[in-house]
């Protein structure tokens, strides 16, 4: 599922396509419904009625889970290298986070971005490993708090989390989260060696 | 010499039905398994069952099954004969399913003039879930929501799918039959196998609303629940040939 956000619907940007995919390569559809000729007829469902049929698909689904996790949890960081404060931001915020980065960048303070590219599995281990380095994380977000509590259970205590968000109507912009994050900054005594 | 009347058509599996005593599902499946044999199409028509008492039909129709979320037959129906035109694509589904959550997906498919047939099964009620109130639950009828009777200032009156789907321009064929005795019981095969003609001439949107009952939840002996569908359920869905633009 992708997590969209209205803005979305609202801005044009150009895109670089990916190249084509071949359709000529798909894997077979052994399961595919076009009449049964010449083969025993098939059935696509999404109900299980067994009790016992059921436990053992939503075991399946639950490995599956596990290694989707594995697998597929995803960041994008941006000027984390040497940064003792993160923003931790996805979608919109996340590009609003960016310009304020910058911002802060100017005035000289050593500020990264972590953005999630996947929420559900949430990138934990890559938070986690970031604590090492930072203590200081900064959820921003369009709304009231919908990660922080991810944020929050993957750092298990390792680190300080701070929240700023803003429910729908007004849309932060780069200043007003470069002025949150340079204040955060100077408080946590960031500046010092 | 041995001559056979009667026997297990050919595209109903070897299983066990788990329908009530008395429920018209067993009758309108055996229809259908008897017109898809007839008219020999088993091996190119695709069935989409119903989220209902009905959606079991993929356990027992031996042609190619596809389940459709619940009202949204006409939907998957479509998309399948449009990928498939040469196949034979039928979607068959409740009353509570088609004229309630599926209501749209039904309206608009009839409307594009989809090629495809709808099996409507009418037992008044959402016979799976325990008997509620459908939208074609009688005035007075009682069901678990509404005890006492459907009231029309409460719950509104009855709704009749079947002639609201009439006035698209897309239905070509639409009529209404029961299977509470012998003689509707033929009318009714009569009924499904023109709408798989239409289909196959390529004509447009079919449907066969089928009055059937559901003894159980009307609590009521199976022999009570086909004539109740005589008194009751006709005074509201009177059987007739809703719409014919096939001559
Ligand atoms: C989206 C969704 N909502 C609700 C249900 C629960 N449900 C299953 S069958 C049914 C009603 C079926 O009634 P009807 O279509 O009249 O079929 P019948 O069982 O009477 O043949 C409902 C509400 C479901 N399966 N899916
Ligand atoms: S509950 Fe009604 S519709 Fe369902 S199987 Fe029993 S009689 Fe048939
Ligand atoms: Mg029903």
């Amino acid at each position: 599922m992708i997590l969209v956000d209205g803005m979305m619907s609202q801005m044009m940007e150009p895109v670089i396509f990916p190249d084509p995919v071949n359709l000529t390569e798909l894997p077979p559809k052994p399961w595919v419904l076009d009449g049964a000729n010449g083969r025993p007829s098939r059935i696509i469902k999404s109900l299980i009625l067994g009790t016992v049929e059921m436990e053992e698909h939503n075991w399946k689904l639950a490995r599956k889970y596990e290694t989707i996790s594995r697998e597929i949890a995803n960041a994008e960081t941006y000027m984390t290298e040497d940064a003792r404060f993160v923003v931790v931001a996805y979608g919109t915020a996340a590009r609003v986070a960016k310009g304020s980065i910058k911002r802060a960048r100017e005035m000289g303070l050593k500020v990264g971005l972590l953005r999630p590219v996947t929420l559900w599995p949430f990138p934990e281990r890559v938070i986690r490993e970031m604590s090492r380095s930072v203590k200081d994380f900064l959820v921003f977000e369009m709304n009231t708090g919908q990660m922080l509590d991810d944020v929050k259970l993957s750092l298990e205590g390792r680190s300080n989390v701070h929240f700023y968000g803003r429910p729908g109507g007004i849309v932060s912009t780069p200043d007003e989260i470069a002025k949150v994050i340079s204040s955060l900054y100077y408080r946590q005594h960031l500046e010092e060696d | 010499m041995e001559k056979v009347v009667f026997k297990r058509p050919k595209y109903i599996k070897k299983v066990p039905f788990h329908y009530c005593p008395g429920c018209g599902h067993s009758i309108i499946h055996r229809l259908i398994a008897e017109v898809i044999e007839e008219l020999d199409i088993g091996e190119k028509t695709i069935c989409v069952p119903p989220a209902g008492c009905a959606v079991l039909a993929y356990d027992y129709f031996d042609i190619d099954m596809g389940e459709a979320p619940h009202g949204r037959g006409a939907a998957l129906a479509t998309g399948v004969k449009r990928i498939l035109p040469d196949k034979m694509v039928f979607s068959y589904q409740g009353d509570g399913d088609i004229a309630a959550i599926g209501t749209a997906e039904t309206i608009h498919a009839a409307n594009r003039g989809e090629n495809i047939t709808v099996i409507f099964v009418n037992n008044s009620c959402y016979g799976m879930t325990g008997g509620q109130m459908a939208p074609t639950t009688l005035l007075g009828q009682n069901s678990t929501t509404t005890p006492g009777g459907r009231d029309k200032d409460r719950d509104g009156s009855p709704i009749d799918l079947s002639e609201m789907l009439a006035i698209t321009k897309g239905a070509v064929y639409i009529e209404r039959t029961a299977v509470n005795s012998i003689k509707n019981i033929i009318k009714t095969k009569k009924a499904i196998a023109k709408a798989f003609k239409v289909q196959m001439a390529g004509l447009g949107f079919s449907l066969v609303e089928i009055l059937s009952p559901c003894p159980t939840n009307w609590k009521m002996s199976p022999v009570d629940a086909c004539e109740w569908i005589d008194d009751g359920v006709m005074q509201t869905f009177p059987l007739k040939i809703v719409k014919d633009e096939t001559s």
